[in-house]
């Protein structure tokens, strides 16, 4: 069964991309099948993190949606290309290109899209997990996006902004019975080490937080080359972004009956 | 290369697709957010973050007291 994912924020640069790109990754090496999902639709740079090139990118999500090109076309498979030993990731990106974006802002998309992508990965790759990238904000195509999928990463900084509306978003997918945890990033070392921090912080924005990534200068300093725990796998941000995939493999484990149970309503 | 297809595009919106949209709408519509209680839960947090950097700086400090005292 493919578990899908959406990597949320309520405010921008919280490292959404980041984190999927080596989430992505990481859940591979843990033997995992990954498909991430560009669906940033404004301001798409997975494909940047992924250092895939516009050539080797023919086709996009915007040419499937706009019925230029078929499903595989779009479909990369990333695993060489990124040096996997184990596990696979596929990608899938949205255009750059000014007049795609804003064919597909004015037009939106379909709720059905968001599914059948998935199960498409499933049938055809027998992905393990679909994680869409989605734009920031309670904008309807990203809520759309959480809607669709069986649970929701919502990235949040220690800035009072980002955790006004992580609270907000929260309280929206209670109400709407999603499935949600909270990955505080970039968040000062002191505070990072601090044993309480991950409890209270739950208790307080009603959000179970299943990591804390501190902030690192090496992973700023990266600029988005490339994949960082792929170039630095000894380095504690990667080791910090391990344990939180292993958290999702239990959490999605133990979720499945209550997945399952929500996919047949 | 893929012929250019004239056919009905995959998955933009219509009209007879939007229950989603809709429910989305409506329950955001019928939030009724307070916004007290919302700034509450951050002073809340705000609270809590100073309450744990206060914790974490005297605990440095004490270890620095012990590393001296261990020095002498």
């Amino acid at each position: 069964m493919t578990v899908t994912c959406v990597v949320h924020s309520y405010r921008g640069g919280t490292g959404k991309s980041t984190t999927t790109a080596n989430l992505s990754v990481l859940l591979a090496a843990l033997g995992k099948k990954v498909a991430t999902i560009d669906m940033d639709i404004t301001s798409p740079g997975l494909h940047v993190i992924y250092n895939v090139s516009s050539q080797s990118m023919k086709y996009t999500l915007n040419d499937y949606i706009y019925n230029r090109c078929s499903f595989e076309e779009v479909v990369l498979d990333l695993t060489s290309h990124l040096k996997l030993p184990r596990g696979a990731v596929y990608f899938l990106g949205s255009s750059m290109k000014p007049e795609e974006i804003v064919k597909v802002i004015r037009e939106g998309y379909n709720e059905k899209f968001f599914r059948h992508v998935a199960e498409k990965l499933y049938q055809q790759h027998n992905v393990d997990y679909v994680i869409f990238d989605t734009h920031p904000g309670l904008n309807e195509d990203t809520l759309l996006a959480i809607m669709s999928s069986d649970i929701s990463l919502l990235l949040m900084r220690m800035d009072k902004q980002d955790v006004t509306g992580t609270y907000i978003t929260s309280q929206i997918l209670k109400k709407f019975g999603r499935i949600s945890y909270v990955i505080m990033n970039m968040i000062p070392p002191n505070l990072a080490d601090s044993p309480d921090l991950t409890s209270e912080v739950s208790k307080i924005i009603e959000a179970s937080v299943i990591g804390v990534l501190p902030f690192y200068e090496e992973v700023l300093s990266h600029r988005s080359r490339g994949v960082f725990c792929l170039h630095h796998p000894q380095h504690p941000y990667s080791s910090q972004l391990l344990k939180i995939s292993r958290r999702l493999l239990e959490l999605t484990a133990t979720e499945t009956q209550t997945i399952d149970l929500m996919k047949s309503k | 290369m893929v012929a250019m297809s004239k056919g009905r595009d995959h998955f933009t919106t219509s009209d007879s697709d939007n229950g989603l949209r809709d429910r989305i709408r409506a329950v955001m519509s019928e939030m009724n957010t307070n916004t007290e209680e919302v700034e509450d839960v951050i002073s809340k947090f705000e609270s809590k973050l100073d309450d744990i950097s206060n914790r974490l700086d005297r605990l440095e400090n004490r270890v620095s007291r012990l590393e001296r005292h261990l020095d002498l």
